[in-house]
């Protein structure tokens, strides 16, 4: 059954052998040449299944990987039985330091998400899930863990943006807990400058 | 300290020069230290230049380029392009 | 209602353009446009010289293509940023002078905003995920509570930088884009470029360096087309994560890369594949104009905003998503 028609794959709720199951399968782009589109499909699958593994290591709830196909961009990995942060963080603002303590630990592991909107973090019993490994890398740069926070901070500012500032306080509180927070955010603010206060032309 | 000191000197009718003064105005700030422009009007419009840094010259002779050039603009736009100076 | 007629005044960059709207749509638009030698970027203060030479010329035209006196106008509104500051200034003294000399409101005008609400009205989009490029600007963007918020957007340079920088290394005179465009459409041949997307957001510097590097050793029309593709699937992925994750269904294009045929493409599958709506500013309308100023100026004004003379200043980088809308779109569109 068709769940949902995410950005880059469709996730389908399955049956693997008598367990729930999703399906998450990297579909062709109509918008992307042949050559580029195989390689980034395929990279990207290989690349999810082991970034998820390398983060659940981490200490970080990510959901098991039951079977990998590189050929057809297909992973199959346990069904998370959750509601997505993006739909209760502006009733229940503290669940922003939970997200930032989650990845202060991915980034003290040099672990860097690359996706870090708040429907890539899964409520289930009180706890955090985090899915869509699909553009993460290994980085121990301070630039790349900038980028990340970066991204945060723009969904924060532009999806919930009632909650905003006490979110994004709350998020960085439960960052520094687990990791130094300081030098990356003086980064965030340079890569603001370049991109977003750049001048015109 | 060498001081240095261009005077303009427009002779025009008062809403012309009234116009001019204005619409000069609101660019009349974060100029650089140590260079400065003051309008007058009495008779004539008066627009002095004050540099007193050696070094600033070059943007000096660029704010009075860009100032005569945006005079000259609006007298052409009220069709009045009859300045003596 | 009071017919209202506004004078729109845009020179942030290349274009010098005056426009006169009112409530019933676009009365006239003319414009002139800053052409910089082959191989070089623009330079403000050449530009800001061809736009006060061309000013009279501009206006006086796009007066009378409305015909209408300079007396008759109600309100005036200029670009008051974010642009070239010598650019800029030229456009806001011709609307200072005029205001005091005739003795007319002055109303200041977002120039990015003005992308954004000329779109609306020319496309009738009614809630859209937007993407706002040209050469200044390459943001994914969505109203809520009164202002655009960014979703999505490029981490260094812009898209109609990356193509400008580029044609500028193969020697074209910018802006670049339909050159590289016609030279794209004779080559298949793709050849792997970086390809980087962060969430949302796009970088394209990397693109940048690798694809000057190739034109070395490679067929100019093939790196065209490698730069194109991979440029653009860049920016319509960035969209489609923003469209799954907004669930717009609405797609506003604006700004002068929309004229591109081969992106608007692109972003037309994406659509399909979201069950969302294309909306695409008119070619004529997608780069910088004088309506753009002027429609917004109108909206503005009938929502109660000017501003005095003295404090109509210009700002080079002005941020659109710190711009209040409080102006009702709804009540002029019919």
């Amino acid at each position: 059954m068709l769940i949902k028609r995410g950005a880059e794959a469709e996730i389908r709720l399955i049956d693997w052998y008598g367990k729930k199951a999703i399906s998450k399968l990297r579909i062709s782009k109509p918008y992307r040449n042949k050559i580029l589109d195989e390689s980034i499909r395929k990279h990207r699958t290989i690349h999810e299944a082991y970034m998820l593994h390398i983060a659940k290591n981490a200490g970080v709830s990510t959901p098991c990987i039951y079977f990998l196909d590189p050929i057809n961009s297909e992973i199959i990995m346990e069904y998370i039985d959750g509601i997505i942060v993006k739909d209760m963080i502006d009733k229940d603002i503290e669940l922003s330091r939970e997200m930032g303590k989650i990845v202060g630990k991915l980034h003290k592991n040099d672990i860097i998400h690359g996706d870090l909107t708040t429907s890539n973090f899964l409520i289930k019993n009180d706890k955090l899930v985090l899915i869509d490994f699909g553009l993460s890398f290994k980085s121990k740069r301070i630039e790349d863990k900038a980028v990340d926070i970066r991204l945060v901070k723009e969904i924060l500012s532009s999806a919930h943006v009632d909650i905003f500032e006490k979110a994004l306080r709350l998020f960085l509180d439960g960052y520094n807990s687990v990791y130094e927070i300081d030098k990356i955010l003086e980064k965030v603010k340079k890569i603001e400058m370049r991109g977003r206060y750049a001048r015109v032309i | 300290m060498q001081q240095i000191k261009v005077k303009v000197r427009l002779d025009l009718p008062y809403d012309l020069s009234n116009t001019i003064t204005k619409a000069l105005a609101a660019d009349n700030i974060n100029f650089p230290d140590g260079l400065s422009m003051d309008m007058m009007i009495d008779e004539s419009l008066n627009i002095v230049f004050k540099c007193n840094d050696i070094n600033k010259i070059k943007s000096m002779i660029n704010t009075i380029d860009e100032t005569l050039e945006h005079i000259s603009m609006i007298l052409d736009m009220l069709g009045e392009k009859n300045a003596r100076s | 209602m009071i017919i209202v007629f506004c004078l729109g005044i845009e020179s942030t960059a290349h274009t010098f353009s005056c426009s006169v709207v009112n409530e019933g749509g676009i009365l006239s638009d003319v414009r002139s446009v800053y052409k910089a030698s082959e191989g070089k970027g623009i330079h403000p203060r050449e530009a800001a010289i061809h736009h006060a030479d061309n000013s009279k010329k501009v206006l006086d035209t796009a007066l009378n293509d409305a015909r209408i006196s300079i007396k008759d106008i109600d309100v005036i509104a200029y670009s008051k940023g974010p642009g070239l500051g010598p650019c800029l200034r030229v456009g806001a003294v011709i609307a200072r002078a005029l205001a005091v000399y005739y003795n007319k409101p002055l109303v200041p005008v977002n120039h990015a905003v003005a992308h954004l609400e000329l779109g609306m009205m020319l496309t009738r989009a009614n809630d859209p995920l937007a993407l706002l490029i040209s050469g200044g600007h390459c943001m994914i963007l969505a109203l809520s509570n009164n202002r655009w918020r960014v979703f999505g957007e490029t981490l260094d340079i812009t898209l109609g930088q990356l193509l400008d920088q580029f044609g500028r290394e193969a020697g074209f005179a910018s802006p670049c884009g339909a050159i590289i465009e016609e030279l794209a459409e004779r080559s298949h041949n793709y050849y792997t470029l970086p390809y980087s997307i962060k969430g949302n957001d796009v970088s394209y510097s990397g693109l940048l360096t690798a694809a000057k590097k190739a034109l070395k050793s490679n067929r100019l029309e093939d790196i065209c087309y490698s730069l194109q593709e991979t440029a653009f699937s860049m920016l319509t992925e960035a969209v489609e994560r923003a469209l799954a994750f907004t669930e717009k269904r609405e797609l506003l294009v604006v700004g002068g890369v929309a004229a591109n045929k081969r992106l608007a493409y692109l972003l037309e599958q994406v659509c399909k594949l979201h069950d969302a709506k294309l909306f695409v500013v008119p070619t004529k309308f997608a780069g910088d104009c004088g309506a753009q100023i002027a429609w917004t100026g109108l909206l503005e004004y009938h929502a109660g905003i000017s501003i005095k003379v003295e404090d109509a200043t210009v700002i080079q980088s002005w941020r659109l998503d710190t711009v209040d809308i409080i102006w009702n779109r709804q009540t002029l569109l019919h």
